[in-house]
């Protein structure tokens, strides 16, 4: 999978969000996105999730435009600011009321991606008993369940202690591995320079490559 | 469509707040049922035996039946006119508020990455038409079926008794086969609920109260009808219009509602229908294009 960001721009209510981004994702990488709040990265993230469309400049997908060849890219695992379920059924009820959507995958996919973010398939609590650090595990757990090609990660190891961010970092590796195009954007600097093959800064909605 | 549509009737059968308006439900199915028996002991005690007995027809009156003192023919108990303040929350109340529940939790986000954003739309407007005609009918079927157990029900025979006259909608059936008029209008309920309970998605999704989103159907109806209302008092509408006639919209639900014909009445479903439908697919569609 290739990821192209042509001269794109993002205005919301005349404000600039994006401006002028040009960038090229692909396969088989981990691409960390840094920068402070409000610098664009989760715009950027939703620009290429197609939950959003650019102001100017197209984002193409293969060669195919997103928002006009499709609504968004075919194959993609989400998790895009906070952890999203609904707070009266468990964390694997939720995971299959998601997978039945698509019909990709079964009990078995769903009971392994909650084991490999270090949660309990069999746990019975109501998602809304979950601690922070469950909430955000879970999230992770239905973005890599359908082995995506495409992962967007938006601050994946917020509420995490140390042991925690070191699983997901593991897991967000093998997904690379798998050959996924992993897009993680996160504050901490010192993590991305661990995980992410390549580094973007994001700033005032202006995005650069950082040498590394 | 289809596993989308299961999806989302699953959620919308296991939510409590569709239970919740069950309840609502029922507490008017019981005060209904106590007004019926209040009624009839009343009546029996004033007439005797000729509140119970089957109408004679060498009488110019008749007894109580079932199809003139039930909830959906009366107008002045106390229990149908809550029933006719709260039917458009009650429709709202089940499953109205979901989409902006999955906007602000942004469980959106997971189910339209999916499976788009029409497939998600046409699935939840589905469920909320549903469990918002289900509703509002099933507590009025349960109404009429609860009364039955206090009230005999014999057909009416004489068009004096005023409930549903000629020209209203499916006047003859209500003569000729009540309980088929019944379900009939049961079904119309369902729909007139269904599509009442979708103008939630008219909501602005910045709303972040759950409730503003359920009076709104309430709010829209009570502020069309006051309105339409008060014009034609001051002349400006004239009594015979369409207009004046939607002026009594709160009431639609009410078999006896003079106002409302059969093509009024389907003319109200369908464009009430194609209202929400379209504005609420422009209103799930052009969020994403801020």
């Amino acid at each position: 999978m290739v990821i192209e960001v042509k001269n794109a721009t993002k205005k919301i209510k005349g404000a600039l969000i994006l401006d002028r981004v040009d960038l090229t994702f692909e396969s088989g990488v981990i691409y960390g996105l840094q920068g402070p709040n409000g610098s664009g990265k989760t715009m950027l993230m939703r620009l290429v999730s197609g939950l959003i469309r650019p102001t100017e400049g197209k984002v193409l997908i293969d060669g195919k435009e997103l928002g006009r060849d499709f609504d968004f890219p075919p194959s993609m695992g989400l998790f895009i600011e906070n952890p999203a379920f609904l707070p009266g059924y468990t964390g694997k009820r939720n995971l299959e009321l998601l997978a039945e959507l698509q019909g990709r995958v079964g009990n078995e996919e769903i009971c392994k991606a909650i084991q490999d973010v270090g949660l309990d398939p069999e746990d019975r609590r109501k998602y809304r008993k979950y601690s922070l650090g469950m909430k955000q595990r879970l999230g992770i757990a239905a973005a890599i369940m359908e082995k995506p090609e495409l992962l967007l990660l938006d601050e994946p190891t917020n509420a995490l202690d140390e042991g925690g961010i070191e699983e997901i970092c593991a897991l967000i590796r093998r997904e690379r591995d798998r050959g996924a195009l992993v897009i993680v954007s996160c504050h901490d600097r010192e993590l991305l320079e661990n995980l992410a093959d390549e580094i973007y800064t994001v700033a005032e909605g202006r995005v650069e490559r950082r040498a590394q | 469509m289809k596993r989308a549509l299961r999806a989302e009737l699953w959620k919308a059968f296991h939510n409590p707040m569709l239970w919740l308006a069950m309840a609502g439900g029922a507490v008017i199915v019981v005060m209904s049922v106590i007004d019926c028996a209040r009624n009839m002991a009343e009546w029996t005690r004033v007439t005797g035996d000729f509140g119970v007995t089957a109408p004679d027809v060498t009488l110019s009156t008749e007894g109580y039946s079932l199809f003139i003192l039930s909830l959906p023919y009366r107008s002045t108990t106390l229990t149908a006119f809550i029933f006719y303040q709260v039917w458009p929350i009650l429709a709202a109340i089940p499953y109205g508020a979901s989409y902006m529940q999955d906007r602000r939790t942004g469980v959106y986000n997971q189910v339209v990455s999916r499976i788009g954003r029409k497939k998600y739309y046409f699935s939840k407007y589905i469920a909320v038409f549903i469990t918002g005609g289900l509703v509002v009918s099933l507590t009025l079927l349960t109404g009429i079926l609860a009364d039955a157990m206090v009230v005999p029900f014999w057909k009416v025979r004489l068009q004096t008794v005023m409930v549903v006259r000629n020209g209203m909608f499916l006047s003859k059936l209500y003569y000729t086969n009540p309980w088929l008029h019944i379900l009939c209008w049961t079904v119309v309920t369902f729909f007139i609920g269904g599509c009442t309970a979708c103008v939630t998605f008219f909501a602005w999704t910045g709303l972040r109260l759950q409730v503003l989103v359920m009076v709104m159907p309430y709010a829209i109806y009570f502020v069309v009808s006051t309105l339409l209302a008060q014009l034609s008092d001051l002349g400006v509408i004239s009594s015979g219009s369409l207009l004046n006639k939607l002026s009594y919209v709160f009431y639609m639900p009410t078999i006896r509602n003079p106002h409302f014909t059969v093509w009024m009445v389907f003319g109200f479903i369908l464009a009430m229908t194609a209202a929400t439908l379209v504005g609420g697919y422009l209103q799930v569609t052009g969020n994403e294009l801020d």
